[in-house]
């Protein structure tokens, strides 16, 4: 699909772009061979490979997966936390995008650092800490028994409440860089106009800002939204099993069961999801342009 | 495509303990096993690959065993870290780069035709005769309830029965929370409920489960054995469910923790040789060394797993047996699985537990 856009994009204005990218449209295709191979080594044929274990049973791995009993209910939970991880991360991370813009210098530095940090950070070591703070007799409950607010054990730690804080705060980054981006793009002049023309904050924000950032939202929604199709440890720790997702019965098919013929079929139904998912989204909202 | 996996991986295994073994060998010979074709001791040579968890256990492996076995044989053992995919493919006869790996009962039991048989003074008579013939270096791991002695000043739980009496005993209780960690589940809730120990199996799924459901508000799940001792030593629990490793790891660490022996469940681990091991004779000499008394009294006095070898609760003082899970002290408080029904059963456990668990 890449080679394709960029064969169309070269042979429209074959002179801007060799003159862009100082490189001969002959060169230009060599250069493409290096990502091309990566791609068809590191995710083309593993994916052969999965597809082939599937069917290793005849094709019987297929129907076979619904008669894991945990399996549909696993699958639903999966795209319901998904969906509320989307929604809830979008919002926060829309809010902590423009207080990123806003803020003063100092405060600035300190917001994004703290993201990047976050984002640097294993999601296992992450998820471990918000599993001590969240204990029954965890940081919480010491915090708040500084101030004699806690005498009796909390009841966060394996809640579906309490799993909800560490899965947005995994996935926020990747909400408010996008929508980050998109702000400081903003046209100054157009901020300017807005209120040379009498505009207040409020009027500025509805017809200059928000329609400018939307996209950028949207993006890192959809990207949120396919990265929490694949939460395994995060849930499982804080939300304990009853929150189990579908990877969670994928590993256990494939570690313990030892029938890696129905975690294959499994994967490959999460997969073809996944993509299904993104070309609806991309249909709807042109995702990927915003992403070029 | 599980032949292209496999390939795949065990070139690269291979790769890396090639590496590996040309550092600590110097690039000594690595001479096949057909090439050494006379018997006896010194026809040893090559290497041994041991594929178990890791950890302190294998600390104590390599004091108890590796070391001494180097020092009389001249074959080196590399230990690795056990992979479920590479072990599985030569369970059912496919090619891997192990010689000797760690499993359970239920495994030798489901695949005891593609491992070797052992010689007679490899095989530990404190096994069942199902698992004799092919189980080496094994051990007696515990699972049952403990908590740290002050929680309970007044003595705490007696049985099962007691564990889900979360009146008597209050606060939450550290469970198995992976889809595989059906061990004991369903014995503990059948024993709890009122069913004799002796009419257990065919496990009875329904009726434990309903009575799983009793206390599942006041569970607890790990992932992970360690974090037992994370759960017991905050307070987030009271009584935890675990293997007696994790509880043994506690009193090491330095903390005062009580065991209730009474229907604490007991099964064999142990390793198995594959026959597409790359070097058997070197393994089941290796097999036989460990299964020395003497050597293997090392390893119980290190890790309080217990023995497979009667004869070595003789070099075991009454003191260091106090903590054996196996010693002839708690046998008539100790249960046992029924291994050969858990073997028949393991996917419709598993099933069972994990949809119990997702709830």
């Amino acid at each position: 699909m890449s080679s394709s856009t960029i064969a169309t994009g070269a042979r429209m204005a074959p002179v801007a772009q060799r003159r862009t990218l100082g490189v001969s449209r002959a060169e230009l295709r060599w250069l493409m061979w290096p990502p091309l191979l990566f791609f068809v080594v590191a995710l083309g044929l593993p994916m052969v490979a999965l597809v082939m274990q599937s069917l290793e049973g005849g094709g019987a791995a297929y129907p076979g997966m619904f008669s894991v009993p945990a399996f549909l209910g696993s699958l639903g939970r999966t795209l319901l936390m998904a969906l509320v991880t989307m929604v809830l991360t979008s919002i926060l991370g829309a809010v902590y995008g423009l207080a990123l813009v806003a803020s003063p210098a100092w405060l600035r530095i300190v917001l994004l650092a703290a993201l990047m940090l976050s984002l640097w950070t294993s999601v296992m070591v992450r998820s471990f800490g918000w599993m001590l703070m969240e204990l029954p007799k965890g940081a919480i409950y010491w915090f708040l028994g500084l101030f004699g607010l806690a005498d009796e054990p909390l009841e966060i730690y394996q809640t579906t409440f309490g799993m909800y804080p560490a899965m947005i705060a995994v996935m926020l980054p990747f909400a408010v860089l996008p929508i980050m981006s998109a702000l400081q793009s903003i046209d100054q002049e157009q901020l300017k106009a807005a209120s040379v023309f009498g505009a207040g904050p409020l009027l500025t924000f509805r017809t200059v800002t928000w329609p400018q950032m939307l996209p950028s939202i949207i993006s890192g929604a959809v990207l949120v939204f396919v990265m929490a199709l694949g939460f395994y440890v995060t849930p499982l720790l804080l939300g304990g099993p009853s929150n189990m997702t579908i990877s969670g019965v994928i590993n256990s098919q494939l570690k313990t069961a030892n029938r890696p013929d129905l975690g294959a079929a499994m994967s490959i139904l999460l997969v073809g999801a996944t993509i299904l998912i993104y070309l609806i989204a991309d249909r709807l909202f042109r995702v990927s342009e915003k992403w070029g | 495509m599980s032949t292209i996996l496999r390939t795949r991986r065990g070139l690269i295994a291979a790769v890396a303990i090639g590496a590996v073994a040309a550092l600590a060998t110097g690039c000594g010979s690595s001479a096949s096993p057909e090439s050494s074709s006379s018997g006896g001791g010194d026809a040893l040579s090559g290497q041994v690959v041991w594929a178990d968890y890791g950890g302190p256990t294998n600390e104590s492996r390599q004091v108890a065993y590796f070391d001494g076995f180097g020092e009389k044989t001249g074959v080196d053992v590399v230990s690795t870290s056990i992979e479920d995919s590479v072990y599985y493919g030569m369970l059912e006869g496919g090619s891997g780069d192990y010689d000797i790996f760690q499993v359970g009962a239920a495994e030798v039991l489901n695949y005891s035709g593609n491992v070797e048989e052992l010689t007679d003074a490899a095989q530990g008579d404190l096994l069942p005769d199902t698992l004799r013939p092919y189980m080496a270096a094994g051990f007696y791991i515990g699972i049952g309830q403990g908590w740290l002695t002050a929680t309970f000043p007044n003595g705490g739980p007696q049985n099962w029965a007691d564990f889900f009496d979360t009146q008597k005993f209050p606060g939450k209780r550290a469970w198995p929370g992976a889809p595989g960690s059906y061990d004991s589940s369903y014995e503990i809730a059948l024993l709890a409920d009122g069913v004799a120990p002796e009419d257990l199996y065919p496990l009875d799924i329904a009726r434990a489960t309903k009575k799983l459901d009793s206390i599942r508000g006041d569970l607890v799940f790990y992932q992970s054995y360690p974090e037992v001792q994370q759960l017991l030593t905050s307070g987030s629990a009271s009584i935890a469910v675990s293997v007696t490793g994790q509880f043994t790891a506690l009193r090491n660490a330095g903390q005062d923790v009580t065991v209730q022996y009474n229907q604490l469940f007991i099964t064999p681990n142990g390793f198995v040789i594959p026959k597409t091991s790359n070097n058997p004779k070197a393994a089941m000499a290796l097999a036989e060394y460990i299964n020395d008394p003497k050597n293997q009294a090392v390893f119980a006095k290190r890790t309080g797993y217990g023995p497979v070898n009667s004869a070595v609760f003789d070099e075991l003082s009454a003191d260091d047996q106090k903590n054996l899970v196996n010693a002839p002290a708690h046998a008539d408080q100790v249960l046992h699985w029924d291994e050969q029904w858990r073997a028949d059963n393991k996917d419709k456990l598993l099933d069972a537990y994990t949809a119990w668990l997702a709830g």
